[in-house]
């Protein structure tokens, strides 16, 4: 497991230089002056000349491309082009915002996909087996940014039980709508997935065996089917934390929280080199870290699978 | 049910009842304080800085200038208790009066001084430095040579003299805007870039706290004199999303809030008194002057006569916009707007554009910049030009993209829209049609008319605002009849504030209102 | 349920997959006859109709500049599943294309290709996609391309895993033994194998790219006026959501009805063509 884990670290050094590569090209070759976005209305060529030598803009891009490595080599992400402030001050600030509405909709995909998945699958009832996989299906297919705004209207508005918008310090009220627009979309596709691994584990002779033993239906659930529709309900949810992570751009506009997915797009939009690059070389980080993580807890939840190749 | 999935069902139950128990509506208002919400975060509080909206109007609230505008757009004192100015026009000797920054230390000459070189650093650019240009040896001195030659100096602790290098008739205007803002030289020294997120001015307000993309809350500026501000303080919420602030506003917890215009006529029908003002902003397309098919007036006047402004306002634009004849909008007129010139008639649009050889209509390129919000109009435009033969394709940017283009000269026609930095005539003409401010000046059609820049000059040198209007009316007027735009429209802005506000007028110049007269 | 009956048959018979691929045929039945059936042009202004309610004349209501809603959505329906479709082609070749090459060749090839497709999927995918778009010049082709790209490591590691359970299969041998050169290889006997969860994952990604589509849109990125595409007609609706809410409503149903369609064909196309989950579904 040790060794495992080693290589699998090891692997990221590759990969986290090609996303910091990958990332420089995109935003230097292609045209874009970053410069004329940080001038006003009003301005003179000399004034771009200037501000483009102040930023280290003229440099040849090879040169330009070292100097970043060089500074990220010392944990150096650099500064903002707009705000002049330090890249890892605002993730350090926004990050955990961020992480936690991504956690909040992960759990919220889990439990809720779970006990839907679990109601659909069981087959006991089902009218709320069919009722519940209409409700998730729709969940994949709306914009999110269409739901967002048709909770607020709901909740904050007409039923006035929770905030529109904000970060409101950290209380758990203003996480809840924006939790429940991120998380629904996966939501529905931890439903489907445990209503699958459901189905197929009843059929199963173990299950048959277990229940015939005289096992109370619901031992027989929770030792046998549900660790069964487990495997798949983690893989999908570890690879839906990157759109988590990412689908918190929307969600994040639209409630006006405070996370480093708006910060993101507003540099994209400004195009802030260095908050580009810093941030989504961040999220990378984070994203492939918990990939690794999901790797190893296939291994924890059921010893028969031991790191197999995962499938698109 | 099976004891997991009650579980489950318990421990969402116990999410949902979480929401519901807390108390309802956020933190209750703190008692005193406005609450207000900007669309995008301010990038800085720093006047050297602040280029965009957000960032000027918190660098204003927080710093005094020597002169600012009043919500009604006069020019009036701060800083400077009074002027003088020499029989030459070309200097100006300020008198400070008693004032403190937030930190406790005296405003005085030298920190004006400061402010100034700060904003033309020849090292540290600032992409506002232009303000200062018409200071002597503003322009060498922002190169980084003849350091000495900078024509501001300090007779004494409390007054300063400047030095235009030509008489100009709109400087103290320019020194009302926020970049000409007076920093504390100590705390500016001492914080370096760390300055824009910790400013200390002598403004009515001070930073209290700055809550990273969320939230920045303004209190009162601790030095200032007391019974000048009703309000314990500021709060500004960042909400991008302007359904988000309708709902933020409706459920109580905002103050001021601008309609957007497709939800204007909701709030007309609802009987909600609204407040509105036109904005001193002109909406236009801009036509390449500089090459065919454009270079010819008679296909431009075409333009103007194809397109039924008056129609996209009522339909379109909800009636929220006045239509443009000219480029000054009315608050800055000291007579009516020219004649009507360009009525909508297509027919003649066509015979213009048949005598001009375009009979067999015309295939152009429209470039607007990426504006979710702003943008939404052009559509109806390119209706009316096909109208007439003429095919626009839109072409959309991003900004700095466009600007690129724009300046450049390479699209036919641009959409755009031009904000006063201060409220003058002036500001809504020689930037934008004088032949010396073409490209990044802001002329970006590349018009080139000999009168009107003589017009334009001659109107600098002329302090008497009667005469001076007289001047900028004649140019006004031969750009209107050269067409070097499709004239579009000034916009008119709603707002509506809460019924616990008292005193809140929608300002001329944005940064005019202060919040010194507003009351809860 | 036995097995051997005719597989189109069995998809026939599942309900929900059958539900799917009605709406989808009503949706590009729809889009193709556009053209037909569309009572206006849809860019057709017309202001004094301005914001229109629903009714007979305007079935599904007219936006901020009078154009009929219900042209739009059709007109909308060619231009969301053209850049689906396009998108989801380019993923599909170049994942075809290099996951082949990798699992076939095996070796530096292999390892270079698979490095490359980490890589891509360490890019959280939105972000990404909304970096190509800000950058490149907007358009469709940067539209197809920016989310083809972002969608081919997936498709490459579906590839390369079926050719290596292939590759080694008795027959595969034989016909190399026999002479057969590696493009007929490839061609005539590994890729034939590939093809069922190759359609099951094209059709399930579809609906995704539309909706990626929509999230680009109402960032101002996706689909440029005055081209309608259901994301930027929602979009665009949302400032009208409570004045007019026909013009996020009825583009909204549409989009999410043909996602849930496609999802709903994609799971049917799963189960029918999938061997290890087939007759194990409980009906």
């Amino acid at each position: 497991m040790l060794r495992f884990l080693f290589k699998r670290l090891l692997l990221l050094v590759p990969i986290l230089f090609g996303v910091v590569t990958v990332t420089f090209l995109l935003m230097y070759v292609i045209p874009g002056d970053p410069v004329l976005t940080l001038v006003g209305e009003r301005y003179d060529d000399e004034t771009l000349e200037r501000m483009r030598s102040e930023l280290g803009l003229d440099k040849p891009l090879p040169v330009q491309y070292l100097n970043y490595l060089g500074r990220l080599a010392r944990f150096d992400l650099g500064e903002s082009f707009v705000t002049k402030r330090p890249v890892s001050d605002a993730i350090t600030e926004r990050f955990p915002r961020t992480l936690a509405l991504a956690f909040s909709a992960m759990l919220l995909a889990l439990v809720g996909g779970v006990a839907i998945g679990l109601l659909a699958g069981w087959g006991r009832f089902r009218w709320l087996g069919r009722a519940t996989m209409v409700f998730s299906l729709i969940g994949v297919s709306i914009p999110v940014f269409w739901l967002g705004l048709l909770l607020i209207y709901l909740f904050a508005i007409k039923l006035s039980i929770l905030p529109p918008s904000g970060y409101g310090g950290g209380s758990i009220k203003y996480l809840i709508l924006p939790a429940v627009t991120l998380s629904f979309a996966s939501m529905a596709t931890v439903a489907r997935i445990t209503r699958s691994g459901v189905v197929e584990a009843v059929g199963e002779d173990y299950v048959r065996t277990a229940r015939a033993k005289g096992l109370g239906e619901m031992f027989v659930l929770g030792k046998h089917v549900l660790r069964n529709a487990l495997v798949p309900v983690i893989t999908i949810v570890g690879a839906d934390f990157g759109s988590y992570l990412s689908g918190s751009v929307l969600t994040e506009s639209i409630f006006g929280w405070p996370g480093l997915g708006r910060f993101i797009v507003q540099g994209i939009l400004k195009r802030d080199f260095p908050v580009i690059q810093g941030s989504i070389l961040f999220m990378a980080i984070v994203f492939v870290l918990v990939n690794l993580l999901v790797d190893v807890s296939y291994g924890i939840i059921d010893p028969r699978i031991r790191v197999k190749e995962k499938s698109g | 049910m099976p004891s997991i999935v009650r579980k489950r069902a318990t421990l969402f139950a116990l999410l949902v009842w979480i929401g519901t128990v807390l108390p309802s509506c956020g933190t209750e208002p703190d008692n005193g304080y406005l609450r207000l919400a900007l669309e995008t975060e301010p990038t800085t509080a720093d006047p050297v800085g602040s280029v965009d909206y957000s960032s000027g109007l918190v660098s204003s609230l927080v710093h005094a200038n020597l002169v600012r505008f009043t919500p009604g757009g006069e020019l009036v004192s701060d800083l400077a208790t009074g002027w003088d100015i020499s029989d030459d026009k070309k200097e100006y000797t300020f008198h400070l009066g008693a004032a403190r920054f937030a930190c406790g230390r005296p405003v005085t000459a030298e920190d004006v001084l400061y402010s100034f070189r700060r904003l033309l650093d020849p090292v540290r650019v600032s992409p506002r430095w232009w303000v200062l240009e018409d200071i002597e040896g503003a322009p060498a001195f922002h190169a980084g040579n003849a350091v000495d030659g900078l024509g501001i100096s300090n007779q004494d602790d409390s007054t300063v003299v400047i030095r235009l290098s030509r008489p100009s008739a709109h400087f103290l205007s320019l020194l009302a805007m926020p970049a000409a803002g007076i920093v504390c030289r100590h705390d500016a020294e001492e914080r370096g870039d760390e300055y824009g997120i910790q400013p200390c001015g002598s403004g009515p307000w001070s930073i209290g706290e700055w809550k990273e993309g969320d939230e920045l809350i303004l209190v009162r500026n601790p030095q200032l004199r007391s019974g000048r501000q009703a309000l314990e303080g500021i709060s500004i919420r960042i909400i991008p999303e302007s359904m988000t602030r309708i709902a933020e506003f409706e459920v109580g917890n905002l103050d001021i809030l601008e309609i957007p215009r497709s939800e204007l006529d909701l709030w007309r029908s609802a009987g909600a008194p609204l407040l509105s003002a036109e904005e001193l902003r002109v909406v236009y397309i801009g036509l390449n002057n500089s090459r065919p098919p454009f270079d010819d007036p008679m296909v431009r006047r075409a333009l103007n006569m194809a397109v039924d402004v008056e129609a996209i306002i009522v339909h379109v634009l909800f009636g929220a916009a006045v239509e443009a004849r000219g480029s000054v909008p009315t608050a800055l007129r000291r007579s009516p707007p020219p004649g009507e010139l360009y009525t909508y008639d297509p027919d003649r649009a066509r015979e213009l554009l048949a005598e001009a050889g375009y009979g067999e209509g015309l295939e152009i390129e429209i470039w607007q910049r990426e504006n979710p919000e702003g943008g939404r109009v052009l559509e109806s435009v390119q209706a009316y030009l096909a109208d007439v033969g003429v095919r626009a394709r839109l072409v959309t940017r991003e900004w700095g993209a466009f600007k690129q283009a724009v300046d450049q000269g390479t699209p036919d026609a641009f959409f755009l829209d031009w904000f006063a930095d201060y409220p003058d005539a002036e500001n809504f003409l020689a930037p934008l049609f004088h032949s010396r401010n073409r490209g990044g000046g802001g002329n970006r059609t590349g018009y080139s008319n000999q009168e009107v820049d003589s017009v334009i000059d001659a109107a600098a040198l002329v302090s008497s605002a009667e005469e001076r209007w007289e001047l900028y009316r004649r140019a006004e007027e031969i750009v209107y009849s050269d067409a070097p735009w499709i004239f579009l429209w000034f916009p008119v802005r709603y707002e509506i504030v809460s019924p616990r506000l008292d005193g809140y007028r929608i300002p001329v110049i944005f940064n005019g209102q202060r919040f010194l007269d507003v009351e809860i | 349920m036995r097995n051997g009956r005719h597989r189109s048959l069995r998809l026939m018979r599942n309900g929900s997959a059958f539900a799917g691929f009605l709406i989808l045929s009503v949706v590009v039945g729809g889009a193709l006859l556009a053209g037909l059936i569309a009572p206006r042009p849809p860019s057709e202004i017309n202001l004094e109709a301005a914001l229109t309610p629903p009714c007979i004349e305007y079935p599904f209501g007219t936006d901020a500049f009078g154009r009929d809603v219900l042209s739009r959505v059709l007109y909308g329906a060619r231009i969301s599943l053209g850049v689906g479709f396009m998108a989801r082609t380019i993923s599909l070749l170049l994942g075809l294309m290099l996951g082949t090459i990798a699992g076939f060749f095996g070796g530096k090839l292999d390892t270079l290709i698979m490095r490359a497709a980490d890589i891509t999927f360490a890019f959280p995918a939105l972000l990404l996609l909304i970096a190509i778009m800000a950058v490149v010049t907007p358009g469709m082709i940067s539209l197809f391309v920016a989310l083809g790209i972002v969608g081919w490591a997936a498709m490459a590691r579906l590839v390369r895993i079926q050719v290596l359970s292939v590759r080694e299969r008795e027959y595969v041998q034989a016909a190399r033994a026999a002479g057969t050169g590696p493009l007929g290889l490839v061609f005539r006997h590994i890729l034939p194998q590939c093809i069922a969860p190759v359609i099951v994952v094209y059709t399930l990604g579809l609906g995704m790219t539309i909706m990626a589509e929509s999230s680009l849109s109402f960032l101002g990125l996706g689909v440029q006026p005055p081209d309608p595409s259901w994301g930027s007609m929602i979009s665009r609706g949302i400032p009208f959501m409570r004045r007019a809410p026909w013009l996020t409503l009825f583009p909204g149903l549409v989009l999410t009805s043909t996602v849930c369609a496609l999802n709903l064909l994609g799971d049917g196309l799963r189960d029918s063509l999938d061997p290890r989950t087939r007759g194990k579904e409980g009906r």
